[in-house]
C-alpha cells in the first residue's frame, strides 16, 4: 500500500518539476515585460488573481472532461460533442464575468487604497481574459485527449501543466494587452 | 464474483437527469444496485445528461468559489504592489514569484485531492493523527516542498541569466532563503486547513473534493503573496 503511494506521489513530483520548469519561463517573460506592464496602474493587484482564475477555469474544464472520458459519457473527439461545447462555453462565460470582476475590484482598491484611478485596468482584464481562454482551451482540450488516449488518467497529471500553461498564457496575453493600449 | 454490468433503459435515463443536482433520490441508489453502475457515473448522468445545458450548469456551480478565490488572490495583489519599487530594482524577485506560487498551489492540490482519496478510502478515523498515510503525505509534501524550494532557486538563478541581469553568489542564497522560509511556513498552513475543513465537510456528507482544491490553492496563493512580500520587505 505505501509503496503504491509512493509511485503516485513520485509521479506527481515528476509533473511538478516539469510544471515548475515552465513557470520559470512564465517569470521570465514577466520580466522582460515588467517596464511595460507596470506602466498600467494597479496591474500588480490584478495578476494573482487573474492566474488564479486560469488555473481554476481551464483545471476544472479539464478535470470535468476527464471524469467524462473515464466514465465512458465523453468521447475523446473535437466534433459533435455536446459535452465538451458546453464546457468550452461555460468556460468563456466564466472568464468574462470573473475578469470584469477581477478588473473592478482591481480599480477599486488602486482608487480607495493607493489614491489612482484607472479604468484602463477593467478593459485590460476583460481583453487578456477572452484572448488567454482562446489560447488556453484548445491546448488543454488537445492535452486531456491526448493523455487518455495514451491509456493515462488525465486528472493525476494535468494539473500542473495547466497552471503552468494557464500562468505563461495569461502573462502573455497582458503583455500584449498592454503593448495595444 | 464481478457482477455484470446491464444496459441503461430509456425510463432509467428520464428519471436520472430529471433529479434535482443537491437531491439524494433513492432511484440512484437502486439503478446503481440493479445495473450495477457506479454511483460517480450516475452522478455525472445526472449533472450533463440529455435532459441538461451543460454550460448553464458549470457556470451555476463554478461561479461563486471561483470568484471569491479570485478575489482572496487579489486582495494578495495589494502586497504586491505595496513593494513594486523592489521588483523594479530585483528583476530575479520576478522569475522567483510564479514559480513559488505554483509549487505552492500544486500542493495544496496534492495535499487536498489525497487526503479526500484517504477519507473516502477510510484511512482517516476520527483520530486522524494516527493516520500513516497522513504521516507519509506530510512526510512527502515537506521533503518535495524543500527540494522544489531549492530547485525554483536555481531556476531563478538561470532564468536571471536569460533575461540578462547579473546575479551575486549572496542573492541566490536570499532567493533560496525566501522560497524554502515560504514554503515550509505555508506547508503546514495548508496541511491544518484541509485535515479541519475536510473532516468539517465530509461529516456534513458533502465531497471534499468540491471545496478543498479551491480553498486550498487560494489560501496558498493568498499567503505565498503576502509572507513573500513580508520577507521582500524585511530583507530589502
Amino acid at each position: 500500500m505505501k509503496e503504491k503511494l509512493h509511485k503516485e506521489l513520485a509521479d506527481i513530483f515528476k509533473s511538478q518539476l516539469a510544471s515548475l520548469t515552465l513557470e520559470m519561463f512564465a517569470g521570465v517573460l514577466l520580466a522582460i515585460s515588467l517596464d511595460k506592464i507596470l506602466l498600467i496602474p494597479s496591474i500588480l493587484i490584478l495578476l494573482p488573481g487573474f492566474m488564479e482564475m486560469r488555473g481554476n477555469i481551464s483545471g476544472t474544464m479539464s478535470a470535468r472532461i476527464s471524469s467524462g472520458l473515464i466514465l465512458g459519457e465523453v468521447k475523446p473527439k473535437w466534433r459533435k460533442n455536446k459535452i465538451l461545447k458546453g464546457n468550452v462555453l461555460a468556460s468563456f462565460i466564466l472568464v468574462v464575468v470573473d475578469s470584469l470582476i477581477l478588473g473592478v475590484v482591481a480599480w477599486a482598491i488602486t482608487l480607495f487604497i493607493f489614491g489612482v484611478s484607472s479604468m484602463t485596468v477593467i478593459w485590460i482584464a476583460l481583453a487578456a481574459g477572452i484572448l488567454s481562454n482562446a489560447l488556453q482551451v484548445p491546448i488543454v482540450t488537445y492535452m486531456t485527449f491526448w493523455f487518455f488516449k495514451k491509456g493515462h488518467d488525465p486528472n493525476d497529471v494535468m494539473g500542473p501543466y495547466i497552471t503552468a500553461i494557464g500562468d505563461l498564457l495569461s502573462t502573455f496575453s497582458l503583455f500584449l494587452l498592454v503593448i495595444v493600449v | 464474483m464481478r457482477r455484470k454490468r446491464k444496459n441503461l433503459e430509456r425510463k432509467d435515463l428520464h428519471v436520472i437527469s430529471k433529479i434535482k443536482r443537491k437531491k439524494f433520490h433513492p432511484a440512484l441508489h437502486k439503478i446503481s444496485k440493479e445495473k450495477c453502475i457506479s454511483q460517480g457515473c450516475l452522478f455525472y448522468m445526472k449533472e450533463y445528461g440529455p435532459r441538461s445545458h451543460v454550460a448553464r450548469v458549470i457556470v451555476k456551480e463554478a461561479l461563486g468559489i471561483l470568484l471569491l478565490t479570485s478575489i482572496i488572490s487579489s486582495v494578495a495583489g495589494i502586497g504586491l504592489e505595496s513593494i513594486k519599487s523592489h521588483f523594479t530594482l530585483i528583476i530575479p524577485l520576478i522569475i522567483l514569484l510564479p514559480a513559488l506560487n505554483n509549487a505552492i498551489g500544486g500542493f495544496g492540490t496534492i495535499i487536498g485531492s489525497k487526503f479526500t482519496e484517504f477519507l473516502y478510502a477510510g484511512k482517516i478515523g476520527r483520530k486522524w493523527w494516527k493516520s500513516e498515510e497522513l504521516k507519509e503525505l506530510l512526510k512527502f509534501v515537506y521533503l518535495v516542498g524543500f527540494v522544489s524550494a531549492i530547485y525554483i532557486s536555481v531556476l531563478t538563478f538561470i532564468g536571471s541569466i536569460l533575461v540578462g541581469v547579473a546575479i551575486s553568489l549572496s542573492m541566490i542564497f536570499v532567493l533560496g532563503a525566501i522560497a524554502i522560509i515560504t514554503s515550509m511556513i505555508l506547508l503546514g498552513v495548508v496541511f491544518v486547513i484541509t485535515v479541519y475543513t475536510g473532516l468539517k465537510i465530509y461529516e456534513k456528507k458533502e465531497d471534499p473534493n468540491n471545496f478543498l482544491i479551491p480553498i486550498t490553492t487560494a489560501v496558498a496563493d493568498f499567503f505565498t503573496i503576502l509572507i513573500f512580500a513580508g520577507l521582500v520587505f524585511l530583507i530589502f
